[in-house]
């Protein structure tokens, strides 16, 4: 043992196991903190001396509502550039992959951050991912606008601590509320005063997005006079439903409102088709995608889901975007794709509005913002939960027909064909 | 009447696939005394050759499903010999060894074909009535094949030469050796019908489900649930607990919640171990 010293009555050891490991801890706990300290200057950059402005896209590169963002992002960068940038700066973009996971969507998120010093966030798919990532906005500093999460809590942490969550935008319809109060009117308008049906039976999954949606929508339709003949929340991970559209076969169901997006779909379209049980129409996400027809072998046909994009007017940008985005990338855009193209122009605009990029400003401005997108002429987000302006959007049924085509059936103004029952549906 | 017609036809269809993918998982234990974890991912494999082979490169139907289900063969005979067979006597090994397969097969699958479910188109249009209830032909000829593979099997293992060996080496491994016949082929050979078998369950269901990367993990839980309630080593005990399975499951899906099913054979497989560890048809032990 090495020899100490003795300093005012107490014996200070030089050296030793203990000295030695105290030394250790205390590099450890300072190393520990100098990686964990995270400068939030990536962000908040000088806009006169940015020579680029750079946008991080978030989302699961290989699935398409990751897909669809990423492209959508591309299209508009791209498109702001060769108009001339913003002004004379050109936008850069870097892309996150999620894997439509909390965990991955963090790493994804400092990632852009971090290394990537982006300026703003646009994207990410699932709620799940987009509450994980959440806390760490007012941690950096950055603003980001979701466009393919519905769960309302992520708006409600807004409302409740406002200057923490106030860097969190939301470019899509939360489930909730309005998905679900939109497929009440669907259900009530079309499917009962329409078609005439009145026995319905709702099949939802059993996930964070729907957990207020399908009770409420049960209650708003029963509240119209609509009789719910049979209502189950899946799992996720059910694969069988064939015993499912049996039972609901045997309650006598005129129609199915399926609400779904982390499931199986094909085989839940598959075990639907060949129960011959009842027309079924309300929200598949998997069912939005263009190569849905292809994947299912047809057994699609029929199906109707809302998408919150359309090959249909909604604005007078949205054709001609749609069929850009189809000649680029060789697949329709899905849900993600109309909100992502439109938050890009949208933060563009604010950004040469404002010229800055400081986050409080990129705040004010997309605060006061109404916009004219590809999904609807007046874009704008509620200054309390930064949530996407009430009204301000479209949600258009779409059905498989005949062929693989995708025609909008609801509401009528936006309609591009007829509805057609099933082929094996007799009344 | 239409519920119970659903029931039988639903329960018989699982039932039947239940008892293929069981019946391979416990010959080659009762052969050759492991416990196969990668058994999920044959039937993974042959779902995505029978994917591949018909969807992506167009080939007929039959001849599809028969180069799938060879190729799952000689993937699990390629297992067996340069994974399982150095250290077969060693137990944990080829447990650890066969799970890390798996998942390494699952991985193999996401990178080439993606996180997304592949469908397979029907290998034969149209449908029957039994009363109310519709019945597609994919339906029954699943249930049709899944029987003929199983009763070819039981041809093979009872009436050949080469099946007698397979069933002398799970009766008496000594004494099989003395009779001249090399435990390392019949393992071999039983680790190819196996993985056939599995193929087979595979590229039956595709049509009806879809090939996803994750879809190694529910056969294999059912094959426990299976040859645990059965009997381990009992072809007959896996038959009667795959029908009672798939009977069950469906009876609880139908009546109550598709949430449920799964609870089925986990409560089965308790109740047949604190109530009758052997199984339904196992042997005393001695």
């Amino acid at each position: 043992m090495r020899q100490g010293f003795k300093h005012k009555g107490v014996i200070i050891q030089k050296g030793g196991t203990a000295m030695r490991m105290k030394v250790f801890l205390i590099f450890t706990m300072g190393l520990f903190l100098a990686l964990s300290f995270q400068p939030s200057q990536a962000a908040n950059r000088d806009f006169d001396k940015a020579s680029t402005i750079r946008i991080g896209s978030l989302g699961p590169v290989q699935l398409p509502q990751g897909q669809g963002i990423h492209n959508a992002a591309k299209m508009a960068v791209e498109e702001i550039n060769q108009a001339g940038g913003i002004h004379g700066k050109k936008l850069e973009l870097f892309i996150g992959d999620t894997e439509g996971k909390p965990e991955k969507g963090i790493t994804a998120m400092k990632k852009l951050v971090l290394e990537d010093k982006v300026d703003v966030l646009i994207g990410c798919y699932s709620s799940g991912v987009a509450l994980a990532i959440q806390p760490y906005l007012p941690q950096y500093q950055i603003v980001h606008m979701a466009t393919g999460t519905a769960s309302i809590d992520l708006t409600n942490n807004v409302k409740k601590e406002y200057e923490k969550y106030k860097y969190f935008f939301r470019n899509m319809i939360n489930s909730d509320i309005r998905q679900q109060k939109w497929a009440a009117k669907f259900l009530v308008e079309f499917v009962h005063k329409k078609l005439g049906y009145k026995k319905i039976a709702i099949l939802a999954e059993n996930a964070k997005w729907v957990h207020q949606y399908a009770p409420a929508l049960k209650k708003d339709v029963e509240d119209a006079g609509l009789e719910v003949v049979f209502y189950e929340m899946f799992d996720v991970d059910v694969k069988d439903f064939s015993p499912t559209f049996a039972a609901i076969k045997g309650k006598g169901a005129q129609w199915i409102a399926q609400i779904v997006s982390h499931a199986a779909s094909i085989p839940l379209v598959k075990a639907w088709q060949d129960s011959q049980s009842a027309p079924m129409g309300l929200c598949d996400v998997q069912g939005m995608d263009s190569k849905f027809w292809e994947m299912t072998g047809g057994k699609c046909l029929g199906e109707i889901t809302y998408n919150f994009i359309a090959r249909a007017p909604l604005t007078e940008k949205t054709i001609p975007m749609w069929d850009k985005y189809v000649k680029l990338f060789g697949t329709n855009p899905v849900y993600t794709t109309g909100f992502t193209y439109d938050g890009v122009y949208m933060f563009a605009e604010v950004i040469k509005q404002k010229k800055s990029l400081k986050s409080k400003d990129i705040i004010e401005g997309l605060e006061k913002i109404s916009y004219k997108g590809v999904l609807h002429p007046e874009i704008g987000f509620d200054k309390e939960t930064h949530d996407l302006l009430e009204g301000r959007y479209v949600m258009p049924m779409v059905q498989w027909q005949e062929g693989g085509k995708q025609v909008v059936v609801w509401p009528e103004q936006f309609k591009t064909g007829e509805f057609i029952p099933p082929p094996w549906w007799k009344k | 009447m239409s519920t119970f017609l659903d029931i039988l036809v639903l329960g018989t269809l699982w039932g039947s696939l239940y008892t293929l993918i069981s019946v391979g998982f416990t010959l080659i234990f009762g052969v050759a005394g492991i416990i196969n974890l990668a058994h999920g991912a044959f039937y993974m494999l042959g779902a995505y050759l029978g994917y591949t082979f018909m969807s992506l490169l167009g080939i007929p139907v039959a001849l599809s499903a028969a180069m799938a289900v060879l190729g799952t063969s000689l993937a699990g005979m390629l297992v067996d010999r340069v994974f399982i067979r150095p250290m077969r006597q060693n137990h944990a090994y080829v447990l650890l060894m066969t799970l890390a397969l798996a998942l390494l097969f699952q991985e193999i699958m996401y990178v080439f074909f993606g996180p997304h479910g592949k469908a397979v188109h029907d290998f034969v249009k149209g449908e029957l009535f039994l009363g109310n209830v519709r019945v597609t032909y994919q339906k029954l000829l699943t249930m049709v094949m899944s029987w003929i593979s199983v009763g070819a099997l039981w041809v093979f293992i009872k009436t050949t030469r080469t099946g007698k060996s397979i069933s002398a080496v799970a009766q008496n491994l000594d004494a099989a050796v003395l009779m001249g016949i090399q435990p390392e082929k019949v393992y071999l050979l039983t680790m190819g019908i196996s993985a056939a078998l599995a193929g087979t369950a595979g590229v039956l269901i595709a049509p009806i489900l879809e090939a996803v990367p994750g879809m190694w993990a529910f056969p294999l839980f059912k094959a426990f649930a299976v040859v645990i309630i059965g009997g381990l080593g009992s072809l007959e005990g896996a038959i009667l607990s795959a029908m009672l399975l798939g009977y069950s499951e469906t009876l609880v899906s139908r009546l109550v919640s598709a949430n449920y099913p799964d609870m089925v054979y986990l409560v089965a497989i308790i109740l047949i171990l604190v109530l009758r560890p052997r199984g339904l048809m196992g042997r005393r032990a001695q």
